[in-house]
């Protein structure tokens, strides 16, 4: 009797609990490419209220909804771009796990390339510079 | 100074102007968990509704509240929204979020109902069209049917008296 | 009682502190020793009083009220020492003391590398005792305790935070030597590189044991089933590692070569520095992450305000100082000071791309520039290019030479590793039949790094001194074996199970035989019981028994995932929720295979061993 009481009310605690990848399996799409497709956005969704969370590792209700948007709009046959899109519309940047080039994030995205760029350019330069000491050493 | 030292004094200067950067979000005091709704200034999301419609909030000044019978902040907010309703005369259209029909008219009988109109929004879909990311959540939607402001928050009699009212006074004018 | 003579040690300690920096500038060498090592006894005498405090569960201790509890099992009361903000800034004075202690242990004392050492215990011991007291008390005792986070409480989790200190601290020592260089250039940069490079190595092998076991801790205690998020304070873990490998690479060039020294003493203060900043990120919530457990913006500016005092001040001193530094030295293009010039090149961009993309948030709201994410695709879109190339530099660069290296015989060298690798590629592709061409890149790669690492050891006649870098590069090797198989080669199903029912995952089969309720010492718990039967053999089925825990004093749920470790793979089986219609006879089960993972941990252990070995040898070598 106890340990049934405690089970029930361990299911009503437990609903808001952790991770379950991609949802209750019973949500899946019987289409395994679509699902793949689906699996695939999920991971490119932050959920909003959770802390550097996708929606594909999410329990919170925020995640189920957009789960459950992203598997209705695939079967309307929607691209992933449309879908990506209109959820971005909805909630802005901060939805993107992979932020959008814009003029704000230039850094972001030409950072690295740049400055492998000027610490390649002065690798270059070093070894220049080290080569032609080496050949004077040779030399005398 | 040589031209050495223009090199070797640029990580300093970079890490200066990271750390001016940086101490700005201490100095605000800024809460990294509210999020910006990118909605704002811009038109209500289209939507059709046996109960509303987004036609209907598009010519006067509105409030547009998410709310759910199993969200006890709700419970409390809503005492907010009545006297919205009864001293202010403001019309607010619900959405009730994942909630089912016996829970949200329950809630609305032993609570009061603030509302001109709610909408049932089971699959959260709605919620999701407002950019929405919990309830509860209170919308401003001025007299030309664009979004003016978003509440993430339960509506305190502070919000009502500092952000609510002045801001619905200032669309007003 | 206890919790007074603890706050009295902490304060005798920054006195000690402070004598120990001003000896140092001062060359009194004897008083300068004394204070280092009162100030580290005096340390480790403060942090006794906390585990006690903690051990007995004293309530009147603010920080033992809210992280302790009369009931949490004893392993996790001594960790909940460190398991919180004040008593982990307690420790990391107490790491900065005991190297302090170390350093003047030394015979010829480097008194300017304590006087900056000492600069650090007076800041950090302030910043202890003036925002973060751990000994403060309350006046009217509750009667239990707020308990232990208990994601938190875990074997693994219980020395992790040990570890990264080591490795964050012990660059500190790295810091101090390269401050006091510039101050005072007594010796040659190679001199100089010799006499700090054994403090790298320390730093670094215990950097990396810290971040595999916090890896291995969300691996085994999250249950989301992967090893890295890309969250802020893992970033904020792995950017002093990446630099720190880049700075283990650069010295050897300067103690060898006497070359690259203005680079090297640089990397040394930013790869403190980095240490420092995630600390800063950690303690102060300016980024939102699963692991900022203790929020606090005063401490926050605190410890910014250390941030721009020891790093700005290194970094003007760098700027000015700098130019003096002797850094030339001649090589050839194809040499192994190439070969390491572009290890940094490579380490460095790495470093800055994780940097920029952990830090970019943050500045973009700083800037009212709106709100982002910058999630694991970004990483995985820029990390990935990057390491390739890395990757294949190092099965390459050690058989480079000094100054000048020979191409026909660099490929001469190179050839059996080769030959294997391009075997195992093939060897895969033939014998598993669905696998994408990630896996083998990756498994190709990993085996070029292992067996360009035993190939090398071997030719040279399994030299002692060839030891620690055969084991961390073939470690390394391992490791990113294990990375590909448990992030490309995974194999799921999140299946409703009724009792009874079975499901296959990978190479077993699963069956579903009973869901129990029941209590643990802290906590109320749900258990599924599980056999698991092995398709491809007739091993003995084992039981598999995964939980959702709730913990009620501090009102947490975990979810305990059930693991079986096997050579080839880990199955991993997870109790999600019941059927979100209330029926609770069926439920959900997530199961997966995570091919290779124990090499995962094995690599990233022999990563940790080979560092260690080399700092062995290194300490040895100078004593010699």
């Amino acid at each position: 009797m106890i340990r049934s009481t405690l089970l029930s009310a361990f299911i009503l605690l437990s609903l808001s609990g952790l991770a379950m990848a991609g949802g209750m399996p019973h949500d899946r799409l019987s289409d395994p490419a679509l699902e793949t497709r689906a699996q695939h956005l999920f991971t490119e969704l932050r959920c909003l209220v959770c802390q550097n969370q996708t929606i594909a590792d999410s329990d919170a209700r925020i995640a189920h909804d957009l789960r459950l948007l992203v598997r209705t709009r695939l079967q309307d046959g929607e691209s992933d771009a449309a879908i990506l899109e209109y959820i971005h519309s909805r909630y802005g940047d901060f939805v993107l796990m992979r932020p959008p080039v814009r003029a704000g994030t230039w850094g972001l995205w030409f950072g690295p390339v740049l400055i492998l760029i000027l610490g390649g350019a002065s690798v270059i330069q070093i070894m220049r510079r080290a080569r032609r000491d080496q050949q004077e050493s040779d030399n005398t | 100074m040589t031209r050495k030292h223009i090199i070797t004094l640029l990580p300093v200067l970079l890490f200066i102007g990271l750390m001016g950067v940086a101490i700005i979000p201490l100095l605000r005091g800024d809460d990294p968990s509210k999020i910006r709704s990118v909605l704002i200034d811009q038109p209500v999301p289209d939507f059709t509704r046996a109960e509303f419609s987004s036609s209907d909030l598009k010519n006067r000044v509105v409030l547009l509240n998410i709310f759910a019978s199993w969200c006890p902040p709700c419970e409390i907010e809503n005492e907010m929204l009545l006297t919205l309703k009864k001293d202010h005369a403001i019309e607010i259209y619900g959405i009730n979020y994942k909630d089912s029909d016996a829970g949200r008219r329950d809630y609305l009988q032993r609570l009061g109902n603030p509302y001109v109109a709610v909408t049932p929004d089971p699959k959260g879909e709605l919620a999701i069209a407002w950019g929405s990311y919990g309830v509860p959540e209170t919308f401003i939607i001025d007299g030309m049917g664009r979004i003016r402001y978003r509440h993430a928050a339960p509506l305190t009699p502070g919000d009502l008296e500092k952000i609510i009212l002045p801001l619905i006074r200032e669309i007003r004018k | 009682m206890i919790p007074e003579l603890g706050q009295f040690f902490l304060i005798l300690a920054l006195l000690m502190a402070a004598l120990q920096s001003y000896a140092g500038w001062r060359g009194l060498d004897s008083v300068c020793r004394r204070a280092s090592i009162l100030q580290w006894i005096l340390c480790a005498g403060a942090f006794l009083c906390l585990m006690v405090s903690f051990i007995i569960t004293d309530l009147s201790v603010i920080t033992v009220v809210d992280n302790s509890h009369t009931l949490k099992p004893m392993l996790y009361k001594i960790a909940g020492t460190w398991g919180n903000h004040e008593g982990s800034m307690l420790l990391w004075v107490l790491v900065l003391s005991f190297f302090g202690f170390l350093i003047a242990l030394q015979k010829k004392l480097p008194a300017t590398v304590l006087f900056v050492q000492g600069l650090q215990g007076v800041g950090f011991l302030s910043f202890l005792i003036f925002t973060s007291n751990p000994f403060s008390r309350l006046l009217a005792p509750p009667l239990d305790g707020n308990d232990l986070n208990p994601l938190l409480q875990d074997p693994a989790l219980a020395i992790h935070p040990p570890m990264l200190y080591l490795g964050y601290v012990g660059f500190s020592v790295v810091f101090s030597y390269a401050v006091a260089y510039l101050l005072r250039p007594d010796t040659t940069p190679a001199a100089w590189a010799k006499a700090v490079r054994p403090w790298i190595l320390v730093a670094w092998s215990s950097l990396t044991a810290g971040i595999a076991l916090g890896s291995w801790w969300a691996y085994y205690e999250l249950g989301w089933g992967g090893f890295w998020f890309w969250d802020p304070v893992e970033n904020a873990s792995l950017l002093p590692w990446l630099l720190g490998t880049g700075l283990l690479h650069s010295i050897i060039v300067t103690q060898n070569r006497g070359a690259f020294a203005r680079w090297t003493v640089l990397l040394a203060i930013l790869t403190y520095s980095l240490s420092l900043l995630g600390t800063f990120l950690v303690r102060s919530g300016v980024l939102t992450s699963v692991h900022a457990f203790a929020v606090d913006p005063s401490r926050g500016l605190f410890i910014l305000m250390l941030l721009i005092l020891y790093t700005g001040g290194a970094l003007l001193l760098y700027g000015l100082r700098a130019p003096a530094l002797k850094s030339e030295a001649g090589f050839d293009t194809l040499s192994r000071e190439t070969g390491l010039l572009l290890n940094n090149l490579l380490l460095g961009t790495l470093a800055a791309t994780v940097f920029i993309g952990t830090l970019y948030p943050l500045l973009l709201a700083a800037l009212n520039a709106g709100q982002i994410s910058v999630g694991p695709p970004y990483f995985n879109a820029t990390v990935v290019p990057l390491s390739i190339p890395l990757f294949i530099l190092m099965g390459i660069g050690p058989s480079l030479t000094w100054k000048r290296a020979e191409l026909g015989m660099v490929l001469d060298h190179l050839k059996i590793a080769f030959a294997l690798t391009v075997a195992v590629i093939f060897l895969t592709w033939a014998i598993i039949v669905h696998i994408s061409p990630g896996i083998l890149i990756g498994l190709g790669i990993a085996a070029w790094l292992f067996t360009t690492a035993i190939t090398h050891f071997i030719r040279r006649g399994a030299r002692r001194s060839d030891l620690s870098m055969a084991i961390a590069h073939a470690g390394m090797g391992l490791a990113v074996a294990g990375m590909i198989g448990t992030s490309l080669w995974v194999e799921e199903k999140s299946v409703m199970m009724k009792l009874g029912e079975r499901v296959i995952v990978g190479r077993y089969e699963l069956t579903l035989d009973k869901v129990e309720a029941g209590f643990g010492p802290n906590y109320s718990t749900i258990q599924a019981t599980l056999t698991a039967r092995m398709t491809d053999s007739n091993a003995a089925p084992f039981t598999l028994t995964p939980e959702r825990r709730h913990y009620p004093v501090a009102a947490t749920r975990t979810t305990e995932a059930a693991i079986r470790k096997t050579w080839r793979d880990d199955i991993y089986v997870v109790l999600g929720q019941p059927a979100e219609d209330g029926k609770a006879d069926s439920w959900v089960i997530r199961a997966s295979t995570h091919p290779l993972v124990p090499i995962l941990w094995l690599g990233l252990l022999l990563v940790a061993i080979g560092g260690a070995v080399g700092a062995f040898q290194n300490r040895k070598g100078q004593q010699a």
